[in-house]
């Protein structure tokens, strides 16, 4: 059996890769415009303009989608930046880029400022005067006359100090030691410290020790710093994923690559490959519609659809089952064609109409009241006692569950007959008739058994099914599962749970089919003896 | 032809496939010739001392302001005539002699009531019936063709091209087929019915794949394939002349059944909203509005029993298909 397992999971591998390239080429159906993200967005765009950057960085719209040969790091855009100074259109660009950039880009832009006009000269020293009010260096720049000579004597210097190896030992002793020399130099590296304060904030879940570097990104970044935000555990951890997400997505625009990266970065600096260390992370970012966590919506969401998609399973299943096997029995009678008729009509039912009318009928607005119009619950029945709350949840979900399992039910019990039937053509149902074994021990004992195996292989290819009509049934039903909520991030466009519910939805249905091969497995030894031999 | 009169065969035998078949034939009529049952201006028409032929589909601009119900307020008796369409109102517009009845109950006028817009129910049907018969035989000729040729070369070739194909087949399969569908509806924004098409037949093609290469796994090796390639014949030609036919009987029942489902797909897509773009009438967003209105029970009924009737007939001989060409093939 474990082979057998063992065997099933590793021939699903190729299919999630499968599933994780299609939702991948998803993202590109999304309206966001690619390579407008990095250099070229105009500095007036803004508003509508940002947030579709903003999509676009999160799914890595700026790289190139599987091989990288032009890896974008801090060194390229500082020459990029220093070559766009030649346009005057541009300047106001690039004093922005400099000043947000920092020290990241300093190592590649003082050794070139001679090679400068004085005009552009200018801009540059302009731009970096907010870089040294961060760096600590605001006495000494506005002392100082000659802006230019100033940080070309910095550079000379302290250009040693900028060394990656270097930024990451000083924020090891400041977390370490709580070095408030070590501090002060980071601070003197600005931006160009980034990558080891991030990997610092990785490692470490809660420290009082981080609140000051998460301090210092803060400030470097120009944004504002919330109030004793160390002091409250939540804000102080939301604070930090937040910063973490950002930096998942900004990372290149501070680091530069050395040779090793650059042969990895082919690889790594893509945006599949990007994408998928995303999912394989389980993140899904941000709900665009009103900002809560994906995966908190999904917590929420995933069980209401679980719960409805595996009562109609149940339904149909208890349903169908007797169904089929009872109009094989009368097969070509006139209630087994009564029966047929039935479920063929059942299967033809549209779920929306069918819906629909289960309101008008059950619903007060039409014959009867028997049924709460929408919702899975009423509200505030969280303090009645148990029975009264089960009864409630049974009145709301009788209907959502009856329209999403119908069209199953109709599915299983004509397999079910026809497998039925199969089993009744076989000489051991003829010996135990002739041994005078009454109809239910027959049914029990014989039919049932062998007739059940086929059908039980059919819950994997329901499942796909109830997910798509969760959408229709929970719309209809106004039921908070996933499929209303899909429904309305569609019509709100919020990709990014749409993306989130593709991915989820169809690794779910990897999984029950998987479930559904192993229960087959399970009942019946003979597959999978054969699917281990076959394979051998 | 041995196939033509097991079709004909089957009709002849059940009394349920004869009412399908017929059903099928006359939706089609309907949808053909869906501007000469419901359209807001007269077929062929003498007014004002001009022939206008054919005005339901051409639309002239001198009649650009009338409809029928005006039209026969302002002919002049014994001077203009006009052969006029059964229902006497576009699909699109609600004037009516001027006059808009929104969600009207059925009257003498509007004899299955209007909708929100004050459109004619009956016409919008009428109309309704050009998407989804459309989208339904397009669709799935669209995937059967992809789903036969994939199947086709997966089965006959094998190898690595057969595994990347099972590979995709089976990707393709563990997406939820509706809610991929309408991911990607929503995710393209702007909706057409080409686009919604293709989109389903790209998502569906994987059943049609799926039995085409089982069926050419189990002749591939028979006798008449083999000295067929003893002959030389391209390998073209054995899969398209000898192999494919004799798996087009399964294909031909999935067709049908395909056609079915791929209808209710279109439905319930436009049903939320994200189907065939208004003002275009689809019995899906029809149904939208009976929603939204339940106390309309006129909404309702007429594009439900349109839909169920189309998607039950074409079960309907999908099965009894099924039932003559392989018995075998429901455990499939």
């Amino acid at each position: 059996m474990i082979r057998y397992v063992v065997r099933r999971v590793i021939f699903t591998i190729p299919v999630v890769f499968g599933i994780s390239i299609v939702t991948f080429i998803l993202v590109h159906l999304a309206p966001g415009t690619p390579g407008a993200a990095r250099i070229s967005t105009s500095p007036s765009s803004q508003g509508i303009d940002e947030e579709v950057m903003e999509f676009s960085r999160s799914y890595f719209l700026h790289l190139p989608l599987f091989l990288n040969f032009n890896i974008q790091d801090a060194k390229k855009d500082a020459k990029e930046i220093i070559s766009a100074l030649k346009n005057e259109m541009r300047r106001d660009w690039v004093r922005r880029q400099i000043s947000y950039r920092g020290g990241a880009i300093l190592p590649y832009i003082i050794p070139v400022l001679d090679s400068l006009s004085a005009q552009e000269q200018e801009v540059v020293i302009n731009a970096l005067e907010k870089v040294g009010d961060r760096m600590g260096l605001k006495d000494e720049l506005s002392a100082s006359k000659d802006k230019v000579a100033f940080w070309k004597s910095y550079w000379s210097y302290y250009n040693l100090d900028y060394k990656m190896s270097r930024a990451r030992r000083l924020v090891d002793r400041f977390v370490s030691y709580h070095d408030d020399l070590a501090y002060k130099e980071i601070v003197r590296l600005d931006t160009f410290a980034f990558p080891a304060v991030f990997e610092a904030l990785k490692k470490e879940e809660k420290s009082e020790r981080l609140s000051p570097l998460l301090n210092f990104v803060l400030k470097s970044l120009g944004k504002e710093v919330p109030r004793d935000f160390f002091k409250d555990e939540s804000k102080y951890s939301s604070l930090r994923k937040e910063l973490l997400d950002w930096w998942s997505r900004y990372e290149d625009e501070f680091t530069t690559c050395d040779s090793l990266c650059k042969i990895t970065g082919v690889v790594t600096k893509t945006r599949y490959f990007k994408w998928l260390q995303r999912l394989s992370r389980l993140n899904f970012g941000v709900s665009l519609r009103d900002g809560m966590e994906i995966n908190e919506k999904i917590k929420r969401r995933l069980p209401v659809t679980l719960l409805l998609s595996f009562l109609a399973l149940l339904f149909s299943y208890c349903v169908a089952i007797p169904l089929g096997i009872f109009s094989a029995f009368y097969a070509n009678k006139p209630a087994d064609k009564i029966i047929t008729l039935l479920v063929f009509v059942l299967y033809s039912l549209p779920a929306f109409w069918t819906g629909v009318a289960l309101i008008r009928l059950f619903c007060g607005t039409g014959l009867l009241d028997i049924f709460p119009l929408q919702g899975f619950s009423t509200p505030g029945i969280e303090n009645l006692p148990f029975t009264s709350r089960l009864f409630d949840y049974a009145k709301h979900l009788t209907l959502p569950v009856i329209t999403l399992s119908y069209v199953s039910l109709a599915a299983i019990s004509r397999y079910q007959r026809a497998a039925t039937l199969d089993v009744l053509k076989k000489e051991y149902i003829k010996v135990a008739m002739a041994k005078g074994l009454d109809g239910f021990s027959l049914i029990r004992r014989h039919v049932l058994k062998n007739s059940i195996l086929p059908v039980i292989t059919l819950i994997g290819l329901q499942i796909p099914f109830l997910i798509g009509g969760s959408v229709i049934v929970e719309r209809i039903f106004g039921i908070e599962g996933m499929g209303l909520e899909t429904f309305e991030a569609i019509r709100s466009r919020d990709y990014n749970w749409v993306l989130a519910v593709a991915f989820i939805t169809s690794i779910l249905t990897v999984i029950g089919m998987i479930l559904a091969d192993f229960l087959y497995a399970i009942v019946d030894p003979r597959i999978r003896r054969e699917m281990v031999s076959e394979n051998k | 032809m041995a196939r033509k009169n097991l079709l004909r065969n089957i009709i002849k035998s059940r009394i349920s496939t004869k009412i399908a078949m017929g059903f099928v034939i006359f939706i089609s009529i309907v949808a053909i010739f869906a501007d000469f049952i419901a359209s807001d201006l007269p077929i062929l028409l003498k007014y004002d001392g001009k022939i206008y032929w054919f005005a339901n589909i051409t639309h002239p601009d001198e009649l650009k302001y009338l409809d029928n119900i005006t039209l026969m307020r302002l002919m002049v008796k014994g001077q203009d005539w006009g052969i006029f369409p059964p229902v006497p109102y576009s699909h699109l517009q609600s004037r009516a002699g001027g006059e808009i009845e929104v969600l009207g109950a059925p009257s003498v006028r509007h004899i299955m009531g209007t909708d929100d817009r004050g459109r004619d129910i009956l016409a919008r049907v009428v109309h309704g019936t050009r998407v989804s018969l459309g989208v339904g035989f397009a669709a799935v000729l669209l995937y059967i063709v992809i789903g036969v040729f994939l199947g086709c070369v997966a089965g006959y070739f094998g190898g690595w091209l057969d595994s990347i194909i099972s590979r995709i087949v089976e990707t393709m399969m563990s997406f939820p087929t509706f809610f991929f569908i309408l991911t990607v509806q929503g995710l393209l924004q702007k909706s057409s019915i080409l686009q919604m098409i293709i989109i389903i037949a790209l998502t569906r093609w994987t059943d049609i794949s799926r039995l085409v290469r089982a069926e050419v796994l189990k002749v591939k090796n028979e006798n008449f394939v083999l000295s067929a390639k003893a002959m030389g014949f391209r390998n073209s030609r054995i899969l398209f002349r000898h192999i494919l036919p004799n798996s087009m009987g399964p294909v031909t029942v999935a067709a049908y059944l395909g056609i079915a489902g791929t209808i209710l797909i279109e439905a319930s897509l436009s049903f939320l909203g994200f189907g065939t773009p208004p003002p275009a009438a689809s019995w899906g967003e029809m149904l939208t509005q009976a929603y939204e209105n339940p106390q309309c029970w006129w909404l309702m009924v007429l594009p439900g029993v349109a839909l169920f009737g189309t998607v039950l007939s074409f079960n309907i001989i999908g099965e009894a298909l099924r039932d003559s060409v392989d018995p075998r093939l429901m455990y499939t």
